[in-house]
């Protein structure tokens, strides 16, 4: 069998490339047909450069037509199908799997229409998030979600995996500000799901189904995103802490005061460092520093900006400045925004993960961090989406080490166990990909991973759609539950053991 | 009051399974009359497992049972100064949040504030092979797995009982005003759009008899802001005027005429049903509600023709309009079938609404 629904596992026959060459031609131009190794090697990872594999063969069609009969192609003759966008994503969701074709949807970046009256656009797969915004830009209006990738990753790729960014505590992730999509099924059936330009549909939400589903039920193909008003004025504090639990009561109070910030970022001490040195930002060095960002009229600003200025000086902030203008606004950002890049200056390799906790668990998972930085003697630097928990630790690494990847992939498993244990969920906004496979098998029981199987079997039988990816296998789990026995509790129990 | 009914509902679902009857799920009953009357033998009585679990205001969330009432945890929440994060309709008194989520309908704040399924972080429910499933979490930001919990937002319990929830919850805005300006219906779909586009603190917009009313939330300097630009009169008792529209107890709702739910694009012109005698209109334009004796062929075309949507709402004459099943595309039915099957392949639970889904001939 190509693909097993109960367990995940799937095995695809290996094809004739020359012939499916030659199929594929009579739908398909050659020039968008690639299928020469320095033609395939752009495509053999994506963001996570870690993992690589060259894929057989990659597609660019140009028409949804294309995409229909590529993908009933593909479906005839049981061949895995990779849909992918601009190749920003962090695990290796759209790393090519044994047999599989890559379907890139680059071509697909027009933005299609933009509605200022009912504050929509509807875009193409392949358009750039930013590009969004620059397409809304003269009617005062934007797209919300922002992830640091957002100069060149695609929409289609935010839907995939659910994108989030630094104000979404405010202004919600992708599933928040998706309000129709058009989608290719595993048949090739093209469909539209959610309300199109209404805000409700009749039927199951299929649409939040789809939000993070990593390519593995249907390809996107078509977006309607909601546009939201550019504020009229934007300001940010910065305050450096000498301690990082305090900076974290600063966090707890600003929330509970009831102001809802557009961001609330945090950093320790090593990205700190390494952001100042990087973009000299005028950033104190200390254990902690907090960015919180307030929108909305000038008035407005004032009035919160006191109340939060009160709140970090009394959680004993020993330096906390205020931007004056949008210059140093977006100085007081360019750190925070340069600290995955400046922390690559200070070291050859980096691991970023992408763990979400409880916003009161992070003393506790910082320290408990720190401790396996010691253990596993590689130094560590957190940048911390602390409105809503998110945390990325940046392990340093150095890939020409022998040993040292392993090293750092069990200690950002550690990382993400220890997230799971304390409330949290092992990918706040990155997504599953192929990098934490492994740690479903820790945040889910069989019966919910048996579960999402069953989905994944409903819509697509065949298993053609980015296989191998966001939802392990169940004999994975088994295998991998027994080498972490816990307490004496076997996971998995019921699974038979080889 | 709390009340953990795990064990017994999930004996209820085995023993549904092991016997191949269906199940009925019921809440507190309060939206029964947005369902063709029906009783399954066997019944989940889900308004009595209730209590709330968990909740820490300075996490923004909170976990209750399905069958904790909405005026419940209102209140919790209000003893904090939090409030639910958008405007959850509860059609009675002893409506449920397990209720409210399997309904999916969402009040006026609804372009404002998002819809409630987008607060829906995390869910437990009982799927139709009598397993205990725990989907999403207590974060706000979280991509691991499918999205379980948003998907079980107006799935109506076809699939599965919903055992307990996790909310987003938000502080309560310093002030809150309503302004009114008298417009006529065109011109107010006009300025409810016009006003949705400016960086304005609104919370919600209402159209109804020659008034539109504009909610703002924010703080003292903002609103006064966003007043000097909107102009109009302030609403005496506001909130008591929110609460009547979104628990329908306004005189609008309370008509004996049928009621109708109408999903249209947000800037769609005024449009009238052929049989009309009165409408409000809300979510920005997206949603009007239509007092009309009958729904025509023609009302059906024109609805169609703004790829918009309409579902029956009060005072019926028959359960059968009800349905919009048939609403759906094809595809998307299929799709709707699909995903049915993958929770519940033995068809147990609540059986006859899956025709909101799909159309079960």
């Amino acid at each position: 069998m190509a693909f097993n629904p109960v367990s995940g596992e799937f095995d695809f026959i290996p094809w004739d490339k020359q012939q499916v060459l030659q199929d594929l031609k009579a739908f398909i131009a050659d020039d968008s047909l690639l299928h020469q190794t320095s033609q395939l090697t752009p495509y053999e990872c994506d963001g996570l450069s870690a993992y690589r594999k060259i894929p057989k063969m990659v597609v660019l069609p140009e028409t949804i037509e294309q995409c229909q009969q590529l993908v009933r192609y593909c479906q005839q003759h049981a061949i895995p199908v990779i849909a992918r966008g601009a190749g920003t994503g962090l695990a290796g969701g759209v790393l090519p799997v044994e047999q599989a074709i890559v379907m890139s949807l680059a071509k697909f970046n027009k933005v299609i229409k933009v509605d200022p009256v009912q504050r929509i656009a509807v875009v193409g797969p392949g358009v750039r998030n930013l590009a969004i915004s620059e397409a809304a830009v003269a009617h005062d209006l934007y797209y919300a979600p922002d992830p640091s990738s957002q100069i060149a990753c695609t929409i289609g790729g935010n839907v995939a995996e659910n994108s989030g960014g630094v104000h979404s505590l405010k202004y919600g992730l992708t599933v928040n500000n998706v309000i129709g999509l058009k989608i290719i099924n595993s048949d090739g059936e093209l469909l539209q799901i959610g309300g199109g330009e209404c805000l409700d549909s009749p039927g199951y939400d299929l649409l939040a189904l789809m939000h993070g589903s990593e390519g593995l039920l249907g390809i996107i193909m078509e977006v309607t995103v909601r546009l939201t008003p550019k504020p009229e004025d934007a300001q940010v504090l910065l305050a450096a802490f000498n301690d990082i639990t305090d900076a974290g009561t600063a966090v707890r109070d600003i929330i509970s005061s009831g102001i809802i910030p557009a961001g609330l970022e945090m950093m320790d001490r090593l990205a700190i460092q390494a952001a100042e040195d990087f973009v000299h930002a005028g950033y104190p060095l200390s254990e902690a520093l907090l960015l919180c960002e307030l929108d909305g009229t000038l008035a407005e600003i004032e009035q919160q900006m006191a109340l939060v200025t009160n709140i970090v000086n009394r959680c004993n902030a020993h330096h906390v400045k205020l931007s004056h203008n949008e210059a140093e606004r977006a100085l007081f950002w360019a750190g925070r925004k340069a600290a995955f890049p400046a922390v690559g200056r200070i070291s050859p390799d980096y691991y970023c993960m992408d763990g979400t906790i409880p916003r009161k668990a992070l003393p506790e998972v910082l320290g408990k961090i720190s401790e396996f930085s010691k253990q596993y003697g590689l130094a560590v630097a957190n940048v911390f989406h602390a409105g809503d928990g998110n945390l990325h630790p940046l392990i340093l690494y150095d890939a020409n080490k022998p040993g040292d990847l392993a090293k750092t992939e069990q200690f950002g498993a550690d990382i993400l166990r220890l997230c799971v244990d304390k409330g949290g969920t092992i990918t706040g906004e990155h997504g599953v990909g192929v990098e934490k496979i492994d740690s479903m098998c820790h945040q889910f029981q069989s019966a919910e991973l048996r579960l999402f199987h069953y989905i994944k079997a409903a819509l697509d039988e065949k298993g053609i759609l980015n296989p191998g990816k966001a939802i392990p296998s169940l004999h994975r789990c088994a295998e991998l539950g027994a080498m972490h026995v816990h307490n004496g509790e076997l996971p998995h129990p019921e699974l038979p053991r080889f | 009051m709390s009340n953990d009914l795990t064990t017994l509902i999930l004996d209820q679902v085995k023993l549904a399974l092991k016997e191949k009857q269906a199940l009925s799920i019921h809440g507190s009953g309060s939206c029964d009359f947005l369902q063709p009357e029906y009783k399954e033998t066997l019944h989940i009585d889900m308004s009595q497992h209730s209590g709330i679990l968990d909740y820490q205001p300075s996490e923004l969330n909170i976990k209750a049972r399905a069958g904790t009432p909405i005026a419940e945890i209102k209140q919790a929440l209000a003893e904090q100064h939090q409030r639910l994060p958008t405007d959850f309709p509860s059609y009675a008194d002893t409506t449920t949040l397990g209720g409210a989520i399997a309904l999916g309908h969402t009040g006026p704040s609804r372009p404002f504030q998002f819809a409630i399924r987008d607060h829906v972080l995390g869910a437990s429910l009982i799927d139709g092979r009598a397993e205990l499933l725990h989907c999403g979490g207590q974060v706000m930001k979280n991509v691991a797995g499918y999205d379980v919990s948003r998907l079980l937002t107006g799935s109506r319990g076809t699939l599965g009982p919903v055992l307990d929830l996790t909310i987003k919850v938000l502080p309560i805005a310093e002030l809150s005003i309503t302004l009114c300006l008298e417009l006529d219906e065109n011109e107010a779909i006009q300025q409810m759009n016009h006003l949705a586009g400016l960086s304005l603190p609104l919370a919600a917009t209402l159209f109804y008899q020659r008034t539109l009313y504009i909610r703002l939330e924010g703080t003292e300097s903002g609103l006064q802001h966003a007043r000097q630009k909107i102009g109009g009169e302030v609403l005496e008792n506001a909130e008591t005027f929110w609460q009547q529209i979104t628990q329908h107890q306004h005189e609008f709702f309370q008509q004996p005429t049928a009621l109708w739910r109408v999903i249209v694009p947000t800037a769609q012109a005024s449009f009238k049903l052929q049989h009309q005698h009165d409408s409000m209109i809300d979510w920005c334009g997206g949603l009007r509600w239509v007092r009309a004796d009958s729904i025509t062929q023609q009302d059906k075309e024109s609805i169609a023709q703004c790829a918009g949507y309409f579902s029956a709402f009060r005072h019926q004459p028959d359960d059968s309009a009800l349905i919009c099943a048939d609403q759906i595309s094809t595809l998307a039915q299929q799709m709707n079938r699909k995903v049915k099957n993958a929770f519940d392949p033995q068809q147990l639970f609540n059986p006859r609404l899956s025709q909101f889904f799909y159309t079960t001939t």
